[in-house]
């Protein structure tokens, strides 16, 4: 297989902004591989490090310990910038510039030809929906939709073999959201390779080829979409209603339940699990509504990551014997082992 | 090199549409000027105080405008996060240090010719005539801010425009005044003295090469030799706190 163009391998960054503050470790020990032609999905909560990551492939930000490169240069190289379009999660540009100064002075660093440039800003404002009348205008007047879209347009102008777009739907409306994502499809046909942090799940579930899963700091996930999906569990979803009384008694061994519209909806992992519920319910007098088994979404497992983590973080405090499988999740993280220990002290 | 080229522009451009340089040199041009009314309060001297006022007011504002739009140039655009932006294009740091520079100088040019008019209009007209000096005069002005353009670029990509307005204008009169300090301390005799003297001396830039206040007030062509010193030093001390804002720029994080 060819070079991956993006390559990062065991990348820590830990901020130390103030004397004061203890220092934020804000990545612990990251790897990802992005190949060349794929639409590349990273997935994280708010500050799990998506940001921070971008940065440093940008050289931007230096990482604290670990190696990788970007279009087969090392980080911050300005050849392999030649190639790379980025759209920053805040897109801050010049204010006192119009939409084309702004393209033309970066098509110009670009080192286009200044005779094809006009017609190719042009057509990139096009492409990504910016209207015509704004082109003219300062940045300063423009909405932050209007902004987003100027800095999609400038992330392609170059015709880059890789763009970097951190939180491209922000800002945008429904039916930008929509151009948006036939626009990174025709970029992937086009054979741009396109990396894409975000949050919206559903953006990525229905473009991405491969995901990354970021929580904390670390990548707890990197696989295709395809296998994502496919691998973890299904799972079984039962609206039903019963007296109060009876909930109680079959509650336990599922993996939710929750108030629906009318009554409860419960969720099962395994059938058997279901079946039992589905049993209980009838047998004690209630009313079944519905009881389908459900591939999980993207949400679901990206939801399961990560809240599993944050789970079974809090009871590591306060209780001496944690269950064995949080025990093993807690080995893996320095931090929160040592948290632990001091728990059994104290 | 054409991409620093671009920088420069793109800074032109953008000191350029900032208000505060159209204000100040407004209030220059009336600086200048009124030179010719507070003249003839001076019986005798009228020729030598309007020349000499009026180029002491085309310094100062050169100055103030270098310290109030130049100071905040870098620190801007990491506090706005424009310089995401930037350095994600294909230039290098210190390409982008060079442009904000080139730039940056550029504008004060342009406000060194502007306020430069006024005060050849009115020395042409009621201060003795248009001469050499003058001319030569300007030039080292131009030469001296320069130095202090170099020297706001650096304290603005280390500190807030404020520390780096009051440190610039620090360095600016303390270099007026290193050279005379260390005429006094070499009388003294202290060797300590001497080596700290010595020391600021070779830090801080000589701006007494570009004091040409004696020609003016005597009407005297300045020497070649001083303005080629002038010239060198001037080049020099550039480069060399360039080189300095490139070194403290290379390793810094963009958050
Ligand atoms: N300059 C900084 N100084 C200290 N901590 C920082 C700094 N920048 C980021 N962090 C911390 O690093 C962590 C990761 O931040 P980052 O911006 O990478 O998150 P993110 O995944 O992009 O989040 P979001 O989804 O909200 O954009 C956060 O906890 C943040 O507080
Ligand atoms: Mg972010």
């Amino acid at each position: 297989m060819a070079a991956p163009l993006i390559d990062v391998r065991g990348i820590t960054k830990v901020f130390r902004s103030d004397l004061l503050k203890r220092p934020k470790e804000a990545l612990r020990g990251v790897d990802l591989t992005v190949h060349e032609g794929e639409i590349f999905g990273f997935l994280g909560p708010n500050g799990a490090g998506k940001t921070t990551t971008i940065k440093i492939l940008l050289g931007l930000i230096r990482p604290t310990s670990g190696s990788g490169t970007l279009l087969g240069q090392p980080f911050g190289s300005v050849e392999a910038r030649r190639d790379l379009g980025f759209l920053p999660d805040s897109p801050n540009f010049y204010r006192y510039l119009t939409a084309r100064e702004l393209l033309r002075f970066f098509g110009r660093l670009h080192d286009l030809a200044a005779t094809d440039l006009s017609r190719r800003i042009d057509e990139v404002l096009d492409r990504v929906g910016l209207a015509d009348d704004a082109r003219e205008r300062q940045l300063r007047t423009y909405s932050r939709g209007m902004l987003q879209r100027v800095g999609i347009a400038a992330a392609i102008l170059h015709r880059p073999r890789l763009v970097i777009l951190d939180e491209p739907m922000n800002g945008l409306d429904p039916l930008g959201r929509h151009e948006f994502r036939d626009l990174i499809l025709q970029l992937k046909s086009e054979g741009i390779t396109v990396f894409l942090s975000s949050h919206v799940l559903a953006d990525i579930e229905s473009t991405a080829d491969r995901v990354a899963i970021l929580n904390e700091g670390k990548v707890v996930r990197i696989a295709s979409l395809s296998e994502i999906l496919a691998t973890e569990e299904r799972s079984y979803e039962i609206a039903f209603e019963v007296e109060a009384m009876a909930l109680a008694s079959f509650a336990q061994g599922l993996s939710s339940l929750k108030p629906g519209a009318r009554g409860w909806i419960a969720n099962a992992r395994e059938m058997d699990e279901a079946n039992r519920v589905v049993r209980t319910i009838l047998e004690s007098g209630g009313k079944l509504f519905a009881y389908h088994p459900r591939r999980l979404s993207l949400e679901d497992v990206f939801v399961q990551h990560v809240a599993a983590s944050r789970e079974t973080k809090a009871p590591a405090v306060a209780t001496k014997t944690a269950p064995p499988a949080a025990v093993e999740v807690h080995e893996r993280s320095a931090q929160a082992s040592k948290r632990s220990e001091s728990g059994v002290h104290s | 090199m054409i991409h620093t080229w671009l920088l420069a522009q793109n800074t032109f451009r953008e000191s350029l549409r900032d208000r505060l340089l159209s204000t100040l040199m407004f209030f220059g041009g009336i600086f200048v000027c009124a030179s010719v009314v507070v003249a003839p309060l001076t019986l005798g001297q009228q020729d030598r105080i309007i020349r000499d006022l009026g180029l002491s007011s085309v310094a100062i504002f050169t100055i103030l405008m270098i310290v109030m739009v130049g100071t905040g140039m870098v620190y801007r655009e990491i506090e706005r996060k424009t310089i995401h932006t930037i350095l994600t294009q294909p230039v290098g740091r210190p390409s982008f240090i060079l442009g904000k520079f080139l730039g940056l100088y550029g504008t004060v040019l342009v406000a060194i010719a502007t306020l430069s008019a006024f005060w050849l209009g009115v020395v042409g007209l009621f201060g003795g005539g248009l001469h050499l000096y003058l001319f030569e005069a300007i030039a080292m002005v131009a030469m001296e801010a320069a130095i202090v353009t170099a020297v706001a670029i650096f304290f603005s990509s280390i500190a807030s425009p404020l520390l780096s307005a009051v440190f610039t204008f620090l360095v600016w009169i303390s270099g007026h005044l290193a050279h005379d300090l260390k005429m006094l301390t070499a009388r003294a005799e202290n060797p300590i003295l001497d080596f700290v003297v010595e020391g600021l001396y070779l830090v801080l830039p000589s701006l007494h090469h570009f004091h040409v206040r004696n020609n003016i007030l005597s009407g005297a062509n300045l020497s070649q030799d001083q303005m080629l010193w002038g010239f060198a030093y001037c080049c020099l001390y550039c480069i060399a706190v360039l080189i300095l804002t490139v070194l403290a720029f290379a390793r810094r994080d963009f958050e």
